[in-house]
């Protein structure tokens, strides 16, 4: 698979030879002179070079890799294990110690699809995040539990032809607009039903 | 235990009532994660402690005003 790729902290020659090694293997890539914000990274994996400084490079793994937008592959002159596990404690998705192109193909597709599983992951904690909160509106505008309140989003979900969790992140986007009398009364009048219903 | 049933356990109640409290005070998620988070700390308890006390009692409080 090709993908977009950005080197940094890399001195000019190596990052030019991992350049055209990357280049052949059919991906895009960008060295960068200076390291960009990781939030404003738009490669899919960043390497970055180990420089003259260790505390210097692993600190740039750290932010690109708690950026959570890219695979990041610490580039090393040498094999190391002692700076391979400090960059992998610090999230590196892979760790590249010389360049050719057997070793560079491997390392970007370990990184890639580490990352890719742990973007799945996430996203996937996202989506039950924002259906939990959604309920928890609901629980409160209607005075009702969490089951109730998830087979609203699911009925109003297969009603409305949308998904779950886009009716769920509508809720949390909009919910403040649609207070209202009317919605006062409906929900006062569910919550004295539920104050008033049979202790069981 | 797997990730999911880590999350079932304590994330996802903890999601739940901040959703209770941006419903109720009309706030939003990052408001209701610090109303959470202060009132935790204040009484000394753990975040997933004061978010099921929400869940179990919040249908008592009556209509919050808005």
């Amino acid at each position: 698979m090709e993908h977009r790729l950005l080197i940094v902290n890399e001195d000019a020659p190596r990052a030019a030879s991992l350049r055209e090694v990357a280049e052949l293997l059919g991906h895009d890539v960008v060295v960068a002179d200076d390291p960009p914000d990781p939030d404003l990274v738009t490669a899919e994996l960043i390497l970055v070079g180990r420089g003259s400084d260790d505390r210097v490079a692993l600190i740039l793994v750290a932010a690109y890799a708690r950026a959570h937008q890219s695979a990041v592959v610490a580039l090393t002159p040498r094999v190391d294990p002692e700076y391979a596990a400090a960059a992998a404690q610090r999230g590196a998705h892979s760790v590249l110690p010389r360049t050719d192109a057997a070793e560079v193909a491997s390392a970007l597709e370990v990184a890639w699809s580490g990352f890719a599983e742990y973007r799945r992951l996430l996203d996937a904690f996202e989506r039950r995040a924002a259906i939990e909160q959604a309920k928890g509106i609901l629980m409160a505008r209607h005075a009702i539990g969490a089951e109730r309140a998830f087979e609203l989003l699911r009925r109003h979900s297969q009603r409305s032809n949308h998904k779950v969790v886009e009716i769920a992140n509508a809720i949390s986007q909009s919910h403040a607009l649609l207070i209202s009398a009317g919605d006062a009364a409906v929900s006062s009048a569910l919550h004295q039903a539920a104050v008033e219903a049979p202790q069981a | 235990m797997n990730t999911e049933e880590r999350f079932v356990g304590g994330t996802a109640k903890i999601e739940r009532a901040k959703g209770v409290l941006m419903g109720r005070f009309l706030v939003n998620e990052a408001q209701a994660h610090a109303m959470l988070r202060r009132h935790a700390r204040n009484s000394n308890l753990r975040m997933l402690d004061v978010a099921n006390a929400i869940l179990e009692s919040h249908v008592l409080l009556g209509e919050p005003k808005p």
